[in-house]
């Protein structure tokens, strides 16, 4: 039902650049993207706000090459994939994190204060990130995640696996176990 | 039935408790601010056009050979003038488009009268 919600607004874009239908979808779809890119950024609020407004105005530009095969939210969320990348290309900065440190000092950091969903997502890499984020917080089948990152299923996989150990691990380090 | 492990059940329960709503707080409304303009697209005159011709050639069709010839010309006149006078706001170049189009159809129609 809610699939067909957005097909009917897509088509009403599509045919006559209907902005009312498209700002229908913003609200519909805002909060999961803007989520989604909070927990790829770290939790910085400005940068995933403009990332955010960045996917919706590209697919406001590309909504005829939307397909009705798949969800639109599986359409947009593989729009702010790429834009993630391309923006984090354009930084050239690779903070590939060393998991043994981030978890290390994690430990140390978190002992202090309460546990945060950012500052957990911190010790995975991009891959497992957008993964363990996709699956877990965003309910999306692994299909789903490999048509968004165009990643093979087995690789999909296997960073859920790498990314559900070292959480794990961080959040008993942390006590989370003890909190519950 | 999949048996889910510990650390999956710990990892699944804390990202769900964490997961926040994010409210829109006048984000649509920026969104909506910045999208670039864009033409008004030509998939609705296409379609009404073809609709428009197809249904011209089915009326000629209809009325060349069937037994409810009366004054062809005016009903048939009537007929078109009054689908196509809705669209005639569009702009000129459908006026252009759908007049020759009338001119076409009336000359095929007079043609198969002649015959």
């Amino acid at each position: 039902m809610s699939q067909l919600g957005d097909i009917a607004l897509i088509a009403r874009v599509t045919l006559y650049n209907d902005t009312e239908a498209f700002s229908r979808l913003v609200i519909k779809h805002q909060s999961a993207l803007r989520r989604l890119f909070l927990n790829l950024t770290n939790g910085n609020k400005a940068l995933s706000d403009d990332l955010a407004q960045e996917t919706f105005i590209k697919a406001y530009t590309h909504i005829r090459q939307f397909k009705l095969q798949a969800k639109f939210t599986t359409w947009l969320f593989s729009i702010a994939y790429n834009l993630f990348y391309d923006y984090k290309r354009s930084q050239k900065k690779e903070v590939s994190i060393d998991s043994s440190d981030a978890l290390e000092f994690k430990t140390s950091f978190s002992r202090t204060s309460t546990l945060d969903l950012h500052n957990a997502l911190k010790i995975l890499n991009d891959n497992e990130k957008i993964c363990i984020t996709l699956f877990y917080i965003e309910d999306l089948r692994i299909q789903d995640i490999a048509k968004i990152t165009q990643l093979p299923k087995g690789t999909i996989k296997s960073s859920l696996s790498r990314g559900r150990i070292k959480l794990a691990d961080y959040l008993k380090k942390n006590g989370y176990e003890n909190y519950k | 039935m999949v048996m889910k492990t510990t650390n999956e059940h710990l990892v699944e329960s804390f990202l769900k408790e964490n997961k926040e709503v994010i409210k829109d707080n006048g984000f649509t409304q920026q969104v909506i601010y910045c999208l670039p303009k864009k033409k008004p697209s030509k998939i609705p005159l296409l379609i009404v056009s073809t609709a428009l011709v197809v249904f011209a050639i089915v009326l000629i069709l209809i009325i060349n050979y069937t037994s409810f010839w009366i004054t062809p010309l005016n009903n048939y006149m009537q007929t078109i003038t009054s689908i196509i006078e809705p669209f005639f706001y569009l702009d000129y170049k459908t006026i252009i488009v759908f007049s020759s189009l009338l001119t076409l159809i009336l000359g095929l129609d007079l043609f198969v009268d002649s015959k």
